[in-house]
């Protein structure tokens, strides 16, 4: 007689799929998304230095994590951006990233880029655009907040 | 008759869709974020910039270098994101060496980035930026990823 390996309406159901994929990734429980938009009208002179801070006060002694940093013009003009943080106990820029770019710097980060926000750094936008003129200009910072430390 | 394959009411139920997938990728605790961002100006036509990374940040020339440095030196970089980007809109190739052997190349307009699916652990390295334009061009590279914070030898170590 043949042996039966499997009866009809058996069979082990496939818990694989309802494993937590966390490895090397973090679930979401832990942490806050963020998103940091500055934005208005600015009159900024051809290939002028300017910076703008964000403010860290809501966010001093957590990590933060940048998944992405975008400084956006409304003309298609050429701009140089920096990105970076600012120790202001010893006046050092620490850069984290930048680019050239016409009207748009973008910089991702695929895996989150981790910050902890001793309480005298600021993270901070450098940059310059190449034709005088009034821009409307928006920096957006997005990413994730450590709520719970472990 | 064609051959009924699956059977009416039969079957393993779909729980794909039970599955958490809202998930994010972050450093873990033996991870610190590493980082490195280099601006050169006045590269000329037809010419290229070259600088090491690691171990050491050094210029090697070809254009001003305005600054550059990589945090933290002599670790292991596992790099999970490269990106140059150049002051005109011109073809511009970046060029990863390692130990005097081309890891990668790749060329583009105005900006090139690598963004590998997982991140690749450098312990050497040396890259080039060319310029195919007919004009000088600034330029600035950047790249983020992580360190581990525990030692190679105690990984192996580990392993055992």
């Amino acid at each position: 007689m043949p042996i039966k390996l499997k009866a009809k309406g058996t069979g082990r159901p496939d818990y694989t799929v309802i494993t937590y994929r966390t490895t090397h990734s973090a679930p979401l429980y832990r942490f806050l998304r963020y998103t940091y938009t500055a934005y208005g009208t600015v009159s900024l002179e051809a290939g002028k230095y300017y910076y703008f801070i964000h403010d860290l006060l809501p966010f001093e002694n957590k990590d933060i994590y940048i998944s992405s940093w975008t400084f956006e013009l409304d003309k298609n003009v050429l701009c140089w951006v920096l990105f970076g943080v600012y120790d202001w106990r010893y006046y050092i820029l620490a850069p984290i990233g930048g680019g050239w770019g016409y009207g748009k710097v973008e910089v991702l980060f695929p895996i989150p880029f981790k910050i902890h926000v001793y309480p005298d750094w600021d993270l901070i936008t450098y940059f310059r655009v190449f034709e005088t003129n009034t821009y409307d200009l928006r920096i957006n910072i997005t990413g994730l907040i450590e709520e719970i430390t472990i | 008759m064609p051959i009924k394959l699956t059977p009416k009411g039969t079957g393993r139920p779909d729980y794909t869709r039970d599955v958490y997938i809202n998930v994010e990728p972050v450093q873990t605790f033996w991870q610190r974020p590493a980082q490195a961002v280099v601006e050169v100006d006045d590269i000329p036509p037809n010419s290229y910039t070259e600088f090491d990374l690691l171990p050491k940040f050094n210029f090697k020339g070809g254009g001003t270098l305005v600054f550059g440095g990589i945090d933290p030196e002599e670790k292991t970089h596992f790099i999970s994101a490269i990106s140059v980007t150049a002051s005109s809109n011109c073809l511009i190739g970046l060029e990863l060496i390692v130990k005097g052997h081309k890891a990668q190349y790749k060329q583009g307009y105005q900006k090139i980035e690598i963004v590998p699916q997982v991140a690749i652990p450098f312990d050497e390295l040396t890259v080039r930026v060319y310029n195919y334009g007919d004009k000088n061009i600034n330029i600035i590279y950047c790249h983020s990823g992580y360190y581990s914070t525990v030692p190679v030898i105690e990984r192996l170590l580990l392993q055992k």
